[in-house]
């Protein structure tokens, strides 16, 4: 845990649904997510995060607690690294729950996270998740968000998922401590295999977070 | 109806959530303020699904909240913030209340969360007093006509960190990339005539039949206004406006950022300017005459500090009296001193780097070439007849590979024998 110079605080976001890489993990249904953060003055961080209201693999009321930590330095010219560890932690679905290692780069504008996982979402095998998140400023309180991701099986069992590209762009508005996105979401599965079963998230998604 | 639940836990917490305490920094004259940098940690990983928190970093509500813990301990009152991710600090304006600014000072200095903290302090434009006078230096010793043929600074991003620019002027039309207020935020403010000279000089239409010309009439400007005045020598500026310029134009990828302004050495702004040269990027500032080594910035590592010809001992010199400028309601004027100077430059700069793209500061302060009848660029007491220390007309053609500016017409000025890359001889290390 971060020393006692760190800082804390906290946010709270309403979500018209669930999304993750590309997958609705809520069935469409909106959700209510709260976490807390700690910042060290080192470059230390550590983090809870909930969601709730979630629903997949045909079960309801499952709650997602996510622990993680790791450290991020800033370096010249305005590039900064960071690594870390998270658990994601299902209540109510627990054969689901897996451990991943992030590491990323970030720009002023721009950045990039590379995570690893020996078991996403508890199937055998290791995955890797490519990301590269951007955005756009128009004005002071508007910015155009840019997502996109793949996510593909290295091996074991997580090879018999399908490779998959997400993607996201979103309008998103400050006012105050108060962030509203509007975002469009897609999903492709690449390559061939079994039928894409994974629940794909509604087209378009709203979010309304606060920090505090 | 869960639907409804969660609207209904939303509302509570906008309405249970503290309004904002900041208030824009208005210009003028007020109680003494300080600048108080807190640690903006670099960004990194949230487990937030979509990134939903980025690109904010999701401690800002925490930073304040020990922004205005810190101001009550101390007597002062936040005003205002600005993240500067580029310097890794979120800056805060604090106005001193009760104490005294020295005091506060000093007891922010003991606080560990505090990275440092230091006046708000006030700059200046540092143009002269008498603009009045029929003459067009920069074609008269520069040629710039001629080296258009060569290079307009096309594509070259230039910051012009100055007072508001009219966008709306004939001059101006199209030559601005953006403009940005950091002086109020209240939208587009009337223009100004400081920045809106500055603008003309450094970037105003070439051959359009009215008016002048700029220096490089291709570079794009980014009009960042930090300063304000309705007077070109009532322009003033101070640290934190600045400093919130400063931040945007390194975060915006300018090439070029001219600072026609002068004042005290402010540890917020060398900070920001290091940073602008660990990016590559190339500073000019206006050198205050009334200082040996030109004031800050111009006198800070790695800054090009430029003065006006015949009124400075600086290495630098640029024509700086009566330059037809362009000024607010679509009309020209004459102007001088060291911020139309350094403009110039800046615009002298572009046309080199049109030719030398991505030629660090180093590189194009090692390309000048300079006039005949200086032997070196530094160290120079007189710059004769206004025309400055460089020669344009050799610089731009030392770059280009060849003659840049018509023989003929040079060899009949000042800039004799000046002409050709052959004069690169008189380029000093």
């Amino acid at each position: 845990m971060p020393s006692a110079q760190a800082r804390q605080s906290f946010n709270a976001s309403v979500s018209s649904e669930a999304v993750a890489r590309g997958v609705s993990l809520s069935n469409g249904s909106p959700v209510l997510q709260a976490g807390a953060d700690w910042d060290a003055d080192n470059g230390a961080y550590a983090g809870l995060h909930a969601s709730s209201c979630l629903a997949f693999a045909g079960r309801a009321g499952i709650t997602e607690l996510d622990v993680y930590a790791g450290l991020a330095q800033r370096l010249a010219a305005g590039v900064s690294i960071d690594a870390g560890a998270i658990h994601h932690q299902f209540r109510g679905a627990a054969a689901y729950s897996y451990n991943e290692l992030v590491a990323g780069i970030g720009f002023d504008r721009s950045n990039a996270r590379l995570s690893w996982s020996p078991a996403y979402y508890g199937e055998g095998g290791h995955t890797l998740y490519l990301e590269a998140n951007g955005f756009h400023p128009v004005g002071e309180q508007i910015k155009l968000l840019a997502h996109l991701g793949w996510l593909h099986g290295l091996a074991g069992a997580a090879l018999r998922q399908r490779d998959s590209l997400d993607a996201r762009l979103a309008v998103s508005l400050d006012q105050g401590d108060v962030n509203y996105q509007l975002a469009w979401l897609v999903r492709h599965s690449l390559g061939a295999g079994a039928p894409d079963s994974l629940p794909r998230p509604r087209a378009l998604a709203f979010s309304a977070s606060r920090a505090f | 109806m869960r639907l409804r639940l969660l609207a209904v836990l939303w509302c509570a917490l906008l309405v249970l959530s503290p309004a904002r305490a900041a208030d824009a920094i208005a210009p003028g004259p007020q109680l003494p303020q300080l600048l108080v940098m807190l640690r903006l940690p670099p960004q990194h990983f949230h487990p937030d699904g979509y990134g939903a928190a980025y690109p904010n970093d999701g401690s800002q509500a925490a930073r304040r909240r020990a922004a205005e813990a810190l101001a009550s301990r101390h007597g002062l009152q936040v005003v205002d913030s600005w993240p500067m991710p580029v310097i890794g600090v979120d800056c805060y304006v604090m106005q001193v209340k009760g104490a005294d600014s020295a005091a506060a000072l000093a007891a922010l200095a003991q606080e560990r969360q505090v990275m440092w903290a230091q006046p708000l302090q006030q700059f200046h434009g540092l143009q002269g007093a008498d603009p009045l006078a029929p003459l067009q230096p920069a074609e008269r010793f520069w040629h710039i006509g001629q080296l258009h043929r060569v290079s307009t600074g096309k594509g070259v991003r230039v910051a012009l960190i100055d007072s508001a620019v009219d966008g709306g002027h004939p001059d101006l039309a199209a030559q601005l990339a953006l403009q940005e207020n950091f002086v109020d935020g209240a939208g587009a403010p009337p223009p100004e005539p400081h920045g809106t000279a500055v603008a003309g000089i450094i970037g105003a239409r070439a051959n359009n039949g009215i008016g002048i010309a700029g220096v490089a009439p291709g570079a794009r400007l980014l009009a960042l206004r930090a300063c304000w005045g309705e007077r070109a020598e009532d322009t003033r500026c101070n640290s934190f406006t600045l400093g919130k310029a400063l931040n945007f134009a390194v975060t915006h990828q300018a090439d070029i950022i001219n600072l026609s302004l002068g004042g005290p050495p402010d540890p917020l702004l060398r900070a920001l300017l290091d940073a602008a040269r660990r990016r590559g990027m190339t500073v000019v500032a206006a050198a205050d005459p009334q200082l040996a080594d030109g004031g800050f910035p111009a006198s800070y590592a790695g800054v090009l500090a430029v003065g006006a010809a015949g009124a400075t001992a600086l290495a630098l010199s640029a024509p700086g009296a009566d330059i037809p400028a362009t000024l607010p309601g679509k009309r020209w004027g004459l102007v001088s001193g060291s911020s139309y100077a350094a403009a110039q430059f800046s615009g002298l700069l572009a046309l080199m780097l049109e030719l030398s793209p991505g030629a660090s500061p180093a590189r194009l302060r090692a390309g000048l070439v300079a006039r005949a009848g200086h032997p070196q660029l530094a160290g120079l007491g007189a710059a004769g007849a206004g025309a400055g220390s460089i020669d344009a007309c050799a610089t731009i053609g030392r770059l280009a590979g060849h003659c840049a500016c018509l023989c003929s017409t040079a060899a009949n000025d000042i800039d004799t024998s000046s002409t050709s890359a052959a004069a690169a001889a008189r380029t000093l290390p």
